[in-house]
C-alpha cells in the first residue's frame, strides 16, 4: 500500500511504473480472467483512506434480463480512477463533518441520512483537506471532471467498479445463495446497518458493493438514458429531479442489490430534514492520466 | 403587503390591521442578522437589536409578550459562540441566559426559558449541533439539567403552557432517524407524535399544534397527550405551496386565530437549506394566514432579506 497518485509523498519511480501498469492493464479487457488474478492495487490517500486504483477498460453495462430501465445491455468504456475500497464510515466522515448525522451509530458503520448535495459538499471538503481542486460548483452543484479532486463516481464507474471483470448477477456470479457472504440486505442485516468489510470483497477489493447501504452516483437519474448513452466515460443526463443510487442496502431486495440494478432518488438539495437511513456514498478521484482504449 | 399574496389577501390585510399582536423575527441585513418587530400586517418595522458584531437569531416571545428570548451569534473563527440571551420586548435589558446554547423556548408563565446545549466546545451551526435540555429560571438564575440524559439532536424546542411536556424535532438521535417527539416535562418519557416533517409548535392554549409535514405546507391539529400514546386528530392543512417555493416556520398566534410563516425558494446548489436558522435566504418573506381556512394568506414582510422564524408577540388589545 502506498500514496496515491497525485498526492504529495508520491514517489517519482513508482508512480510511473504504476503508469505503465496501468497504460499495459487499459490496452486489454478488464473482464479477462487475468484480471481477477492480478487485482487493482490498493492505495492509502493523505487522509488515510483507502482506495482501489481501478484500471481504465471497457465492460457490459446494464442488462436485458431485468427491469427496463437497466436495458438495454451496452458496451461501455471507463477511464481509469481511484475508488474508496469501503462505503464512507462515520468515523472518517466525522473528521471533516460534525455533528453524526446518521441513525445507526457506529464509527465502523457507514455513513447514511445524507443527502447527494451532502456527499458532494462532502467530496469537496475532503478535496480541500487533502489539497486537490475540488470537484463541485457549490453555487450549481456541477461537476467539473477535469479537477483532481474528489468525486461521485459516474453510473458507469460504479457499476464497472461493482462488477470488477464479471458480467453476472453479482460480482461474485449468479447464485442468489451466495449474496449473505458479500452483502449485507433484507435478508440478513436485521434492519440496520452493518460495519464496513464485515462482508467478502470483489475481486477488485472493493467492499459492500452490494448492500449494506445504497450508494450516491454522480448521474442524474433517467430510466431510458441507454438508449442514448455515450459508449465512452457517460455521465448521465444533463438535467432531472432524481439522482442514481446503486448497490442496494440493509433493507433491499436480493435484486436491488444486483449489480446493474438501478433507482432515482431525491437528491435532497437545500433539504433540512434528508431522512433516508439506507443511502450512503464512497467518494472516487478520477486517475491523474487518461488512458484512451 | 405581498402583491404575490392570494386574492383573498386584501381582506385578510384589512383584517390584520385590527389584530393588536405584533410579530418577531430574524432579518440578514448589510451581513448581519438583526431581530424585526412589526404590526400583524407587517407595518411599523423596528430592528430590536442594532448589532453590527453580533448575529441575532431565533426570537421567541414570552406568553405575556414582555420579552423576547433568542440565540446570537458572538466573536469569530475559534471564538465563536451560540447562545442564548432575552431581552425586553423593547430591544432594552438584553440578559444572557446560556453560553453554548440554543434553541430557547419559554415556559407557560414567562418565569422560565427552556434551552438545548451546545454538542461541542467549537461552534457548529448545524440545526441538530445540540445534546441536553436545561431550563432557566429567570428569578433565580438558576439553571436545571432536564432528568432525561439522552436528549440529542433536537431542533424547534416548544414548551407546553401547562409546562408538563416538551414537543421538537429529533434527527438522526435518540435512538429515531427523524421524528416529532413529546419529552415529558420532568421525565424522562419519550412519544413518537407520529406524524411526519418537523418543528412542531404548541398553541398558546396547548390544545393544538402547528407543523411542517413538509417543505410544502404547514398544518394545524389537535393534541392530545393524555393516554399511553399521542393522538393528532383533525389535522387540516392551512397553508400549500408548490416546488420550489417552500413554507416553513409556522406559530399559531396568541388567539389562535392566524399562524405566522415563512416562505421563499431554494435552489439546486450545495450547503445548507435556506430555512435553516443563521442561513441566509434572498428572497424570504414573513406571512400570515387565517388559520381557520386553506391558503388565505398574505405577506407581510416584502423586502426579502431573509425574513425567517417568525414567532407571535401578545399585547393586550387597548380597550
Amino acid at each position: 500500500m502506498r500514496a496515491p497518485p497525485g498526492g504529495g509523498t508520491v514517489h517519482r519511480l513508482p508512480w510511473l511504473l504504476m503508469l505503465v501498469v496501468l497504460a499495459a492493464t487499459s490496452c486489454r479487457r478488464i473482464d479477462s480472467p487475468q484480471t481477477e488474478s492480478q487485482p487493482p492495487e490498493i492505495v492509502q490517500t493523505r487522509s488515510g483512506i483507502e482506495m482501489v486504483l481501478i484500471p481504465g477498460g471497457r465492460f457490459t453495462m446494464g442488462s436485458d434480463d431485468a427491469a427496463a430501465d437497466q436495458a438495454p445491455a451496452h458496451e461501455v468504456w471507463v477511464d481509469a480512477f481511484l475508488m474508496d475500497r469501503h462505503e464512507m464510515t462515520q468515523e472518517v466522515y466525522g473528521k471533516l463533518v460534525q455533528p453524526n448525522g446518521s441513525h445507526f451509530k457506529g464509527p465502523q458503520r457507514p455513513v447514511e441520512m445524507i443527502s447527494w448535495a451532502e456527499a458532494a459538499l462532502y467530496c469537496n471538503k475532503r478535496s480541500r483537506a487533502e489539497g486537490f481542486q475540488p470537484c463541485y460548483d457549490e453555487e450549481t452543484a456541477q461537476c467539473n471532471f477535469e479537477a483532481d479532486g474528489y468525486r461521485l463516481p459516474t453510473e458507469a464507474e460504479w457499476e464497472y467498479a461493482c462488477r470488477a471483470g464479471g458480467t453476472t448477477r453479482w460480482s461474485f456470479g449468479n447464485d442468489p445463495g451466495r449474496l449473505p457472504k458479500h452483502a449485507w440486505f433484507k435478508d440478513n442485516a436485521e434492519k440496520t446497518t452493518h460495519p464496513v468489510k464485515e462482508k467478502a470483497a470483489n475481486s477488485w477489493g472493493l467492499y459492500d458493493m452490494h448492500g449494506n447501504v445504497a450508494e450516491w452516483c454522480n448521474d442524474v437519474y433517467d430510466q431510458d438514458y441507454y438508449q442514448t448513452s455515450p459508449q465512452k466515460n457517460p455521465r448521465g443526463p444533463a438535467e432531472g429531479d432524481k439522482y442514481v443510487l446503486r448497490g442496494g442496502a440493509w433493507n433491499s431486495s436480493q435484486e436491488a442489490c444486483g449489480a446493474a440494478y438501478r433507482v432515482g432518488e431525491n437528491p435532497g438539495f437545500q433539504d433540512a430534514c434528508f431522512a433516508r437511513d439506507a443511502i450512503g456514498f464512497r467518494c472516487v478521484r478520477s486517475a491523474p492520466q487518461k488512458l484512451s482504449p | 403587503m405581498g402583491a404575490c399574496s392570494p386574492a383573498a389577501a386584501d381582506d385578510l390585510s384589512a383584517e390584520l390591521k385590527q389584530v393588536p399582536h405584533k410579530i418577531v423575527y430574524e432579518s440578514y441585513r448589510e451581513g448581519n442578522w438583526e431581530l424585526m418587530l412589526v404590526d400583524a400586517d407587517g407595518s411599523h418595522p423596528v430592528n430590536l437589536t442594532r448589532t453590527p458584531d453580533v448575529d441575532e437569531l431565533y426570537p421567541h416571545a414570552s406568553p405575556d409578550g414582555t420579552k423576547i428570548c433568542f440565540m446570537a451569534d458572538e466573536g469569530k473563527d475559534a471564538q465563536k459562540v451560540r447562545s442564548v440571551y432575552y431581552v425586553n420586548a423593547d430591544g432594552t435589558g438584553r440578559t444572557l441566559v446560556a453560553r453554548n446554547a440554543r434553541d430557547a423556548c419559554w415556559n407557560g408563565d414567562g418565569t422560565a426559558i427552556a434551552y438545548l446545549g451546545g454538542e461541542f466546545e467549537q461552534f457548529n451551526d448545524s440545526i441538530i449541533a445540540n445534546k441536553g435540555l436545561f431550563t432557566y429560571d429567570l428569578a433565580t438564575g438558576k439553571h436545571r439539567a432536564h432528568p432525561n440524559q439522552q436528549i440529542q439532536h433536537l431542533f424547534n424546542l416548544c414548551w407546553s403552557p401547562d409546562g408538563r411536556w416538551f414537543v421538537a424535532t429529533v434527527h438522526a438521535g435518540m435512538g429515531y432517524d427523524h421524528a416529532l417527539i413529546a419529552i415529558e416535562g420532568e421525565g424522562a418519557r419519550v412519544l413518537n407524535l407520529g406524524i411526519p416533517g418537523c418543528r412542531p409548535e404548541f398553541s398558546p392554549d396547548g390544545k393544538r399544534i402547528a407543523w411542517t409535514p413538509s417543505d410544502w405546507a404547514l398544518r394545524v391539529g389537535d393534541l392530545d397527550l393524555s393516554g399511553d400514546q399521542p393522538k393528532v386528530t383533525n389535522q387540516r392543512d392551512v397553508v400549500t405551496s408548490a416546488k420550489p417555493t417552500k413554507v416553513y416556520h409556522i406559530d399559531l398566534s396568541p388567539d389562535g386565530r392566524y399562524v405566522a410563516f415563512s416562505r421563499g425558494s431554494f435552489e439546486k446548489r450545495l450547503g445548507r437549506a435556506p430555512e435553516n436558522v443563521g442561513t441566509p435566504a434572498e428572497g424570504w418573506d414573513i406571512c400570515v394566514a387565517d388559520a381557520t381556512a386553506t391558503n388565505r394568506w398574505v405577506a407581510v414582510t416584502t423586502d426579502g432579506h431573509s425574513n425567517k422564524e417568525p414567532d407571535w408577540v401578545f399585547v393586550e388589545k387597548k380597550p
